[in-house]
């Protein structure tokens, strides 16, 4: 018999206690990894968007919410005109709630038709926007099977009908989950004529930081209320991911702080339940750090257990949220490996944290005492 | 009232209790007061006298699980309180066999002989599970290394206690009423059992007990009475004083 196994079999031979224990924890580390997951997977699904679309983003100085960002749509050609830019895409961007599909928070971006960002999809049915395209729209594919939209059906922004003309695929779950329309639409309904969110500038050249920072003030010189910033300075401080990850960091670290007392509890429970085992060990002789070792090795079994189970779960809850309508075009379908290995050793954390006082108070029984227990 | 003779040497005794108070943590009530004894490698002694008396008391200070208030418990003429690690001493020099067994329940009589060798000399775990089976063989459980304590009469946990009190082959065992709760004729087996123990592998014993056929088989008989040594004699002195089947 190995050590490991009387660990194992007092955990086996208390089932109903074990099992409970590793589902509380296992719910807390898939709680976990799934908000962080997300947050993660939200941040780099949107980094990799724009990565791909450029290397700087113009906005308005000092907005907090990149939508609400505002310029002047004159600015791109002015921008396209600096020395060591390739190419310029600007575009207004809104969040619509389309309740009849009960999806609240759907992307809609506006496109001049010659945008590299239109011809950049694929189509998978339909086709693309072209000028003069009025009262008519390009859906993500994610959004069409949400929706059951197909070309040629209607779907209602604004308070007002759109055509489907085309439904297209993209690397980007944002862009799967969009609506397009061309930019000069989208201005007159959201009342900006003229006005852009942003820029995305893709540059030469940026492999030295100086021409990065040269680049940058050059597009910050055109206009005292612009500011530019690098695609990952600006991901990292885009204002819903900023909130998004630190509410996962809130929410999973709280989750946590329970599951340890929560182990606490429970080996706390079973060291007193077992105070006379625990006495007969040490009156034959096992030392104090061998009946800790015991309380920890059980206790980290339950975090493996829960660990196990907490992953699985976790990756199967994300799988089945990205088809959850509210979150649809927002959640990508999985979880990084960096979350799998922290969700490991969160619990095995966890097990250690909330089974050191237990562990501690087991070797400090006293085994005449502890044995009238049994 | 100490058995120790002007013909013994120190290096016959493998215990000894020098006037051994114990005080309960109260500070009222002394279950032990001024007890000396010594037990000799090898002797078969027998502890008896009423409940409440500091039979228990006095086995847990000669077994290295309790300390005394005053005088002083020497193993192999080492007194316990210079002893480092008493952990160590109890896990290779003492077996213990509890009247109520003290098994644990969620492993087999196999895996339970085999709970002291962890503190033993190394062995690995084939080594282990292969010394534990001898174990059982000896105490005649073969049959029933697979089986639950749950599974098991309580003869049979009680045996399967002794092959593991004997896992590491301690030089002293100690017994606190091990048949005090088996029917007479299991506790026969039982004391056979000890005889064997004693006879064959030349092992101390202390065992504490109600019973006179225990005390009849023992070479020592103290009896405690009130936390005092009231008389402390032969097998022979003792069965000339009292012929019954209990000791008080």
């Amino acid at each position: 018999m190995r050590f490991i196994t009387i660990a194992w079999k007092n955990l086996a031979g208390r089932p109903l206690r074990s099992s409970l224990t590793v589902m509380g924890l296992a719910i807390a580390v898939a709680a976990a990894m799934v908000l962080i997951g997300v947050s993660q997977g939200f941040e780099r699904s949107f980094l990799n968007l724009y990565n791909e679309r450029g290397d700087l983003v113009v906005q308005h100085a000092g907005g907090v919410m990149q939508l609400s960002s505002s310029i002047d749509e004159k600015l791109g050609p002015r921008i396209q005109g600096l020395p060591g830019v390739r190419q310029v895409i600007g575009g207004l961007a809104d969040l619509v709630a389309l309740e009849q599909f009960d999806l609240f928070a759907v992307i809609v971006n506006g496109w001049d038709p010659d945008c590299p960002v239109l011809t950049d999809v694929t189509i998978v049915s339909g086709r693309r926007l072209r000028q003069g395209d009025r009262g008519r729209v390009m859906i993500g594919k994610l959004l069409a099977d949400n929706t059951g939209r197909q070309v040629g059906d209607k779907i209602e922004i604004y308070a007002q009908e759109f055509e489907i003309i085309g439904i297209f695929e993209s690397s980007s779950i944002y862009d799967s989950g969009a609506i397009f329309m061309l930019l000069e639409e989208l201005q007159r309904l959201m009342d900006r004529p003229g006005q852009v969110t942003g820029y995305l500038v893709r540059a030469t050249g940026l492999d030295d930081p100086r021409a990065v920072n040269e680049l940058k003030q050059r597009i910050e010189l055109l206009d005292p209320h612009i500011s530019a910033v690098t695609v990952p300075e600006f991901v990292h401080n885009y204002a819903h991911i900023r909130v998004g990850r630190a509410s996962a960091w809130i929410i999973s670290t709280i989750a946590v702080t329970l599951s340890v007392i929560g182990m606490l509890n429970t080996m706390i429970m079973s060291v007193l339940e077992r105070s006379g085992e625990i006495g007969t060990l040490r009156a034959i002789g096992w030392r104090k750090s061998r009946v800790m070792w015991l309380v920890l090795c059980e206790s980290v079994l339950l975090s493996i257990g829960a660990a196990i189970v907490g992953v699985t779960l976790a990756i199967l809850g994300v799988r089945m949220l990205r088809y959850w309508p509210p979150v649809t075009g927002f959640v990508e379908g999985n979880i990084p490996m960096s979350v799998i290995v922290s969700a490991f050793m969160a619990a095995l954390l966890i097990g250690i944290l909330g089974a050191l006082l237990p562990a501690y108070r087991a070797a400090q029984l006293r085994p005449v005492e502890a044995m009238r227990h049994q | 009232m100490s058995d120790v003779t002007a013909t013994s040497t120190a290096a016959d005794y493998l215990v000894r209790a020098e006037n051994v108070s114990r005080m309960y943590p109260d500070g009222h009530v002394t279950a032990l007061v001024d007890v000396s004894l010594a037990v000799r490698r090898g002797q078969y002694t027998a502890i008896v006298g009423p409940s409440g008396g500091g039979k228990s008391t006095l086995l847990n200070l000669l077994g290295a699980l309790d300390v005394p208030t005053s005088g002083r418990v020497l193993f192999e003429e080492q007194p316990l309180s210079a002893t480092a690690d008493l952990d160590r001493l109890r896990a290779r020099k003492i077996g213990f066999v509890f009247q109520s067994f003290h098994l644990l329940p969620t492993l087999t009589a196999l895996e339970n002989v085999q709970i002291p060798m962890f503190e033993g000399p190394r062995l690995s775990a084939s080594q282990r599970a292969s010394k534990a089976g001898q174990l059982l063989v000896a105490v005649g459980l073969s049959h029933r290394a697979t089986h639950l304590p749950k599974q098991m009469s309580v003869g049979e946990r009680q045996r399967t206690a002794i092959a593991r009190a004997l896992a590491n082959d301690p030089m002293l065992l100690l017994a606190d009423e091990p048949t005090g709760n088996l029917d007479s004729q299991v506790g026969g087996e039982i004391l056979d059992l000890f005889d064997r123990l004693h006879r064959d592998r030349s092992m101390t014993l202390i065992v504490i007990t109600h019973s006179a056929e225990i005390a009849r088989r023992a070479q020592q008989i103290i009896t405690l009475r009130d936390g005092r040594i009231v008389s402390n004699e032969s097998v022979a002195d003792f069965l000339s004083d009292a012929d019954a089947t209990t000791v008080e």
